[in-house]
């Protein structure tokens, strides 16, 4: 059956089988959706079946409302803007006046109430601290400290014949928990070539070429996962900002302003790679009083 | 007594149509039914509603038509699929960051230590039946939502919708985008995983970046440094009650404006501001938006049938020492993620004091951004001085200057959508990463300007209606 | 423009050229890759068994192992023949050694299970060729089962999946992504989609580290972590993926592409359903 659309006014003759079809289409796909769920098929027969039927009985609902429904098209009126505006909206302010008066005309008591009530609304603010800890000196400290051995992620300690032909390794406090880890976390470096050279003030940071660079990226705080072996360069994948590491992991490019912090680094008797002390500068991103 | 007459009597005065459940062949005359079933619904309606004429009157009320009225409508029923879904998916979810060594059906994670709330996600996803089609229909209708919101926004400002009386309505409408998207952020940042954790240790930084305030509110609002430990278990109810409870007030309070208003028509013949032209809410309208209703959950369902999405148990549990590339936020957060990659490394140190770079781009764009789009209205009144009523729309083909700010603007967010991405384009195209960086650099500043311009133009030298409904 | 997964063959390094000239070279490389894996791998490289193909240097790279620079002559075997350690002999140790200790290829210390053995010998990888060919499944077979039984460490038969994906996690995934599909870097050096190679080329890879690609082998993973990492890069090799199409496993980007998608289906609804009233006069 073909469906006709004349000008309005007209008999229409309006094709029903659209609205059969997608009524069948509905019971099909609940059907095969039962089916499917109890024999535990796949994802896609599942929301398949779903998805049949459900685009079946609203398509058959919108079939109905667009074409069986019949011409529908009325007029009517539109609420505002009413006729004399003015007067009733003057009518109005004058009855909320007359009722606020109660309030209103006792000046100084007024204002003495709102006062009052700024001042409880603003006190009920501090309740918002009770969400969480000030900073304190959590964001300029981590778990590293004096004597604190470097441990890999499997919690063995690293050596100095660790990385004897360069790579990397990510390393943490030996006995962090994960909290601490999260800002602990540096990239281990072992230069074989003697192409390091220490920044001043950091000549005893870096035994036998092992340096040591805060993980956490100073632009956002992703961890600098990025090792570019043969550019000699840490970067971040989030922003990719890119850190040198042959000169104090300067930023070399990306949003990143701030270099990485180094760990100073020592070598105990057994051979074994501990820090000094903890980062002398606070890692991750900058903020106000950093 | 005709059967003419007999039916015109069952029929009524008002001319209800009548359903005849005639079962005389099965069980007898005794057992027809002449009266349709509304008859008695509508009496009690009447009698126990203190004959109020308003309910007669609102069952026709009329809705102008126009595809670009859908979209609001597509909006709101997104919203109803992420509620009904996300309810199931709250009966699984639990919001825990306790480790916990996983024993569910993913064997490449078995014994690996993760965050309950991470394996309740699996478990959803890979063990409970349907689990994983419902998460999916959840955040394929999440996406769909904003991108609605934003296209109904946009319709909205070219046919300049939010004029009086409608001023407080558009208001409400932009503080629902932004609830909108701060909920889908949390939303697709509860299941813990390495795409989302990152993208919340990227919030803590923003949030710490503000000036005098913003270590503390960091620690305060995060519950201690990052990772606390206690953040899943805050943007829990944050996502699932809060945010939904207050997107559904406003949401009310903005259908409500437009149902006592009435919706905003196209000129065209039998419309002004006086009448309003369009279909009746019973039957036709109703019968519509429910059908509408369906396919919208139908599409986002077929999408979720076939269509991966977020596949958490790929992306590894978070750990802050754990990171990929290709990361970004969900799509209506890469505007955001561009402009923070496009931001050159300029912290400001005064003294022992830093303004961290990513301040601007993350804290003052968003508010120079939302802050016109929320007083629009009354930046209007004061460019145009028209502080009149108006139930019409504008066309946007015939009114150049708005088309070009329009326009202009939209280019300028979809320049930091793609910068949001440059990493994976980048890699996909085969590009230098930052030669393409430095291009949108330039393009964010050039290209809207020029948009704007050949907007203007064209519309101004076309001048044909765009969406007329004359002729 | 497509998002979608690009698998092909063709080297890292690109000289620049116009966006549709490179698309369309895009387009052609993953047709032609996409027939080149449809059809036998190993036809179009028909390799030598007992020397390494022309015209394929050693690997470069900062790795713990330092390949010879030329291949040793195969010695007389004392296995019997058809069994997997003759077949070795014939036409591996060539490249990696009579006891699979590496000479122009890496060592086989962490090629501990014959599933991860027998892709690498059927497709071949970045530096070594296929064999698909040359051996037949059995002889395939019967190699890998010696490879892992008797080359490999006994250490690496030990390994398990779990701990190669963290550490897959922690150390690859910030190059590669976590599921392995690749990403930029500067100066093009970009890391490559992993899934185009059989999951074994991730040890070679790690053991010798390539261009950027820093080496993991020694001191950074022992043994047994490099045959985990290889046995979770299997695992993503092919993802598993219940819930659909991976759309090119490259995150929220192809997805906001689809959902994009999936709105613009629904205003094409809506203009069907509003076409017959939106003119209308009552």
């Amino acid at each position: 059956m073909s469906e006709q659309r004349p000008d309005q006014g007209e008999r229409r003759h309006v094709a029903t089988w659209p609205a059969g079809l997608g009524i069948a289409a509905t019971v099909a796909g609940a059907v095969a959706f039962v089916v499917a769920f109890w024999v535990d098929a796949s994802n896609a027969w599942i929301g398949g079946s779903l998805a049949f039927a459900l685009l079946g009985l609203g398509l058959t609902l919108a079939y109905w409302g667009r074409d069986l429904a019949g011409d529908q098209v009325i007029a009517g009126r539109y609420p505002i803007p009413p006729e004399n505006t003015e007067d009733q909206s003057a009518a109005l302010a004058t009855q909320l006046d007359e009722h606020a008066s109660v309030l209103t005309r006792r000046g100084f008591l007024f204002k003495g109430l709102v006062f009052g009530i700024g001042v409880f609304a603003l006190s009920q603010v501090v309740l918002l601290g009770a969400l969480g800890p000030w900073p304190g000196d959590s964001l300029t400290t981590t778990g590293w400290r004096r004597g604190r051995r470097l441990v890999d992620s499997e919690g063995e300690p690293i050596t100095r014949d660790a990385l004897a032909t360069g790579g990397f390794i990510v390393a943490f406090p030996e006995g962090s928990d994960l909290h601490q880890r999260a800002d602990s976390q540096v990239a281990l470096l072992h230069f074989v070539n003697g192409e390091f050279t220490p920044l001043s003030g950091r000549e005893t940071w870096s035994p036998e070429d092992f340096v040591a660079y805060s993980r956490v990226c100073t632009h956002a705080g992703c961890s600098v996962a990025q090792y570019a072996d043969a550019d000699q360069v840490l970067l971040c994948p989030c922003h990719q900002s890119a850190f040198d590491v042959l000169n104090g992991a300067e930023p070399i490019s990306g949003p990143a302003a701030r270099p990485l912090p180094q760990l100073p680094l020592a070598i105990d008797d057994e051979g074994v790679l501990y820090a000094q002390s903890d980062f002398t500068e606070p890692v991750g991103p900058g903020f106000w009083n950093a | 007594m005709t059967s003419d007459r007999r039916r015109a009597i069952e029929r009524g005065a008002e001319g209800t149509p009548l359903r005849d459940h005639d079962l005389k062949r099965g069980l007898g005359r005794a057992f027809r039914v002449r009266t349709s079933p509304l008859r008695p619904a509508g009496r009690w309606l009447h009698t126990n509603l203190g004959g109020s004429k308003v309910l007669r009157d609102e069952l026709r009320h009329i809705f102008p038509d126009s595809w670009a009225f859908f979209l609001g409508e597509i909006a709101l029923y997104c919203f109803i699929i992420l509620v009904a879904t996300g309810i199931f998916l709250a009966l699984f979810f639990q919001a825990s960051e306790a480790p916990v060594l996983y024993e569910g059906s993913y064997t490449p994670l078995a014994g690996a230590e993760m965050s309950i709330a991470y394996d309740s996600v699996l478990q959803i996803s890979l063990d409970v039946p349907a689990g994983l089609l419902v998460r999916q229909v959840h955040h394929w209708s999440a996406l769909v939502f904003v991108a609605a919101l934003i296209i109904h926004m946009l319709r909205t400002f070219f046919t300049a919708s939010y004029r009086r009386p409608r001023r407080l309505n558009w208001l409400l409408g932009a503080i629902l985008l932004l609830l909108v998207g701060l909920n889908g952020l949390f939303g697709y940042s509860l299941p813990d995983d390495l795409l989302s954790g990152t993208g919340l240790r990227i919030a803590f930084s923003i949030t710490e970046s503000i000036p005098f305030v913003g270590p503390a509110l960091a620690t305060v609002l995060f519950g201690g440094e990052f990772p606390s430990g206690g953040l899943i278990a805050r943007i829990y109810p944050v996502h699932i009650f809060l945010l939904p409870a207050a997107i559904g007030g406003l949401l009310g309070a903005h259908l409500g404006l437009l149902w006592f208003q009435r919706h905003t028509q196209f000129p065209g013949p039998g419309r002004s501001d006086r009448t309003v032209v369009g279909t009746p809410l019973i039957p036709a309208y109703a019968l519509r938006t429910t059908g509408y209703l369906l396919i919208i959950s139908g599409v986002c369902t077929a999408f979720a049938a076939f269509v991966q999405i977020n596949p958490v148990w790929l992306y590894g549990p978070y750990r802050p020492w754990d990171a990929t590339t290709a990361a970004q936020p969900d799509w209506y957060m890469g505007w955001l993620e561009g402009a923070v990659r496009l931001m050159p490394a300029w912290d400001i140190q005064i003294g022992g004091l830093l303004i961290p770079g990513i301040f601007w781009p993350a804290v003052v764009l968003p508010g120079l951004i939302f802050t016109p789009l929320f007083v629009l209205p009354w930046l209007d009144w004061v460019v145009t001085r028209d502080g009149a009523f108006h139930n019409v729309l504008l066309q946007p083909g015939r009114h150049p200057a708005r088309a070009a700010l329009g326009a202009g603007f939209v280019t300028f967010l979809s320049v930091l959508l793609v910068a949001g991405a440059n990493d994976v384009f980048a890699f996909v195209w085969n590009w230098p990463q930052p030669l393409l960086l430095l291009i949108l650099q330039i393009l964010t500043i050039v290209l809207p300007p020029i948009v704007a311009v050949v907007t203007f133009a064209l519309v101004r030298t076309w001048d044909r209606p765009w969406a007329s409904t004359a002729g | 423009m497509s998002l979608r997964t690009v698998e092909t063959r063709r080297s890292e390094r690109r000289p620049r050229a116009s966006v549709r000239r490179r698309f369309l070279v895009l387009l052609c490389a993953v047709v032609l890759g996409l027939a080149a894996v449809a059809a036998t791998p190993a036809a179009s490289r028909a390799a030598a068994p007992q020397s390494p193909p022309a015209g394929v240097a050693p690997p470069e790279g900062s790795g713990s192992f330092t390949p010879a620079a030329t291949p040793q002559p195969a010695p007389s075997s004392t296995y019997p023949p058809g069994t997997g350690g003759r077949i070795y002999a014939e036409n591996c140790s060539g490249c990696h050694g009579v006891r699979g200790e590496g000479l122009v290829g890496p060592p086989l210390a962490a090629a501990g299970f014959a599933g991860l053995v027998g892709p690498m010998v059927v497709e071949g990888g970045i530096s070594m060729p296929g064999f698909a060919g040359v051996l037949s499944d059995q002889d395939v077979d019967a190699v890998s089962a010696f490879v892992a039984d008797e080359l490999a460490d006994p250490e690496a038969r030990a390994a398990e999946v779990t701990p190669g994906g963290d550490l897959f996690r922690l150390y690859c995934s910030g190059c590669h992504s976590a599921i392995g599909s690749g990403g930029a870097m500067p100066n093009l050096n970009n890391a490559p989609n992993i899934r185009q190679y059989p999951p074994a080329e991730a040890i070679a890879a790690m053991i010798l580290g390539r261009g950027n690609m820093p080496s993991f082998a020694g001191n950074t993973f022992d043994v047994r972590q490099q045959t985990s990492v290889a046995l979770y890069v299997q695992v993503i090799d092919d993802p598993p993926s219940p819930g659909g199409a991976g759309i090119g496993y490259l995150g929220p980007v192809p997805e906001g592409a689809a959902g994009a998608v999936a709105l613009l289906v629904l205003i094409l609804i809506a203009m069907w359903l509003a076409w017959p009233t939106r003119k209308a006069v009552p």
